[in-house]
């Protein structure tokens, strides 16, 4: 499994150091209220970015995550590292790699073959507007917070193949995360502006749609104890490449979900795994061909498994 | 389909929205809220109306109890101990402890000052705040409380940063 652990386990503990220096790495939010690292880089669940802000700096301070996911699916496997920073409990700044391979042998045709990597770069920035998810206990105001992801893809060509409008694009969202101490349960829900194909894996738009929309995406955590989790999430996404009648007539896209578990020994690691289906990603109909068949007759369910580095 | 993304979508920002104009008629003069030096909103985690929450922390023996490890944590704590006059500490203890259970529903009132004005001029930041509140879990978890009933309590304090923290 190439997962990056290394030297990286080797962690510093957090220094004491004097109040509101702006030093990095005090360590100031309490366990587990920086979320873990999605896929596309920004804090939140796996799936879902959440309006809080990475990594266990407060206000007064900045602080960096360094992350590793990989997620093998029926015939994909998914790698994403990544890196993180959050501003003052304010900003976050975010990169991730979306690495993106075919396992499937019989998936091979316009470009496609077994080994066949896509790779979208995502670049994302999240600003806290308003409200604080921990310490907002009395009041019905959520943490809320803005956020955009400007998504690269390689590949262009079998982009085009599939129906892409285009290679490149931005999601734009709106995050609210309420943690209820009563309850012991996070709740967030995120909407998401975007015409991103299979979180942009697959480009942006289609024949189907081309314009923006509102994608709505949710999760529900619940705090076991002070360093374990579990909870679940739903993403919808948009289908605009169904009804392509090009090279690669690719069927309909459905919405992810996921079932995780975190676990935060420190507030240096956490460690994630989860059950994921991002549904079908590929479901290249073989019609064109004279054949009455799918090249991906099976969902991408599979696992997940995040290593994410605090400082 | 788009129906639902529709409603969806309004919700999550109609939701936020509501809350915000709720949020902001925080009363500044104390009322019934006014609970453990500190006035607390009408909405979400408030001093609870009956004593279900001080039996679950253990009723009083298990909150002096807990209480007194905690004072001693943050006095010697190496970000917050300096905050702490070590000749008051017993003060503290019995202070806090009066406070917690008047918070979670007990048959003691809280009779110390104001919260805010106890820390208006001590410079505290959200660290700060943040380390007292790992403290009180370090030592409710040493005094066996479940921690669901912990954060019902940490719920209660959590409000109190608005108050205490000031830099």
């Amino acid at each position: 499994m190439p997962i990056l652990i290394g030297a990286a386990m080797a962690a510093p503990a957090f220094a004491g150091s004097p109040a509101g220096t702006g030093l990095v790495g005090e360590g100031g939010k309490l366990l587990a209220t920086g979320g873990v690292s999605t896929v596309e880089g920004a804090a939140g669940g796996g799936l879902v970015p959440w309006a809080l802000i990475t990594g266990y700096e407060s206000r007064d301070s900045i602080g960096l995550t360094v992350h590793e996911t990989y997620v093998p699916l029926h015939d994909f496997t998914l790698h994403t590292p990544g890196v993180a920073v959050g501003f003052y409990d304010r900003l976050e700044l975010s990169y991730a790699a979306d690495l993106f391979t075919v396992d499937n042998e019989n998936l091979a045709a316009g470009g496609l073959h077994r080994g066949f990597t896509f790779h979208q770069d995502v670049f994302g920035a999240k600003l806290r507007v308003i409200g604080d998810a921990v310490y907002d206990q009395d009041s019905l105001l959520p943490q809320i917070a803005i956020g955009t992801q400007f998504k690269r893809n390689d590949n262009a060509n079998v982009l085009a193949t599939v129906g892409a409008k285009s290679a490149n694009g931005a999601d734009f969202y709106l995050a609210a995360t309420k943690l209820f101490l009563n309850y012991s349960l996070l709740v967030n829900a995120t909407v998401r502006f975007t015409k991103a194909n299979q979180f942009g894996l697959l480009g942006f738009g289609g024949p189907r749609n081309d314009d923006y929309q509102p994608e709505f995406e949710g999760s529900l955590a619940y705090l076991v104890s002070r360093n374990f989790a579990v909870g679940a999430e739903y993403r919808m996404k948009p289908n605009n490449l169904d009804k392509f009648a090009g090279a690669l007539p690719i069927g309909p896209e459905q919405a992810a979900y996921d079932i995780f578990a975190a676990y935060f020994p420190t507030k240096n690691v956490s460690i994630t795994a989860a059950f994921v289906d991002l549904g079908h990603i590929a479901d290249v109909s073989l019609a064109p061909l004279g054949i009455n068949t799918s090249l991906e007759p099976h969902k991408q369910m599979g696992g997940y498994l995040s290593l994410q580095l605090a400082y | 389909m788009k129906r639902i993304k529709f409603v969806a979508l309004a919700l999550c920002l109609a939701a936020p929205l509501a809350a915000l104009a709720q949020s902001q008629k925080a009363p500044s003069q104390k009322n019934e809220l006014y609970k453990g030096g500190f006035q607390y909103n009408s909405v979400g985690a408030t001093p609870p109306t009956d004593d279900s929450l001080y039996q679950a922390l253990g009723g009083k023996e298990k909150i002096s109890a807990f209480t007194a490890e905690f004072v001693g944590l943050i006095s010697q704590d190496d970000r917050i101990g300096h905050y702490f006059a070590k000749n008051r500490l017993d003060h503290l203890r019995r202070m806090l402890t009066d406070q917690f259970i008047e918070l979670s529903g007990g048959p003691v009132a809280y009779r110390g000052r104001d919260i805010a004005e106890v820390h208006s001029t001590m410079g505290i930041t959200n660290a700060d705040f943040n380390r007292l509140a790992e403290n009180l879990q370090v030592a409710m978890d040493h005094q066996g409380v479940p921690f669901p009933t912990q954060n019902r309590l940490v719920a209660l304090l959590a409000s109190m940063q608005r108050a205490v923290v000031t830099k």
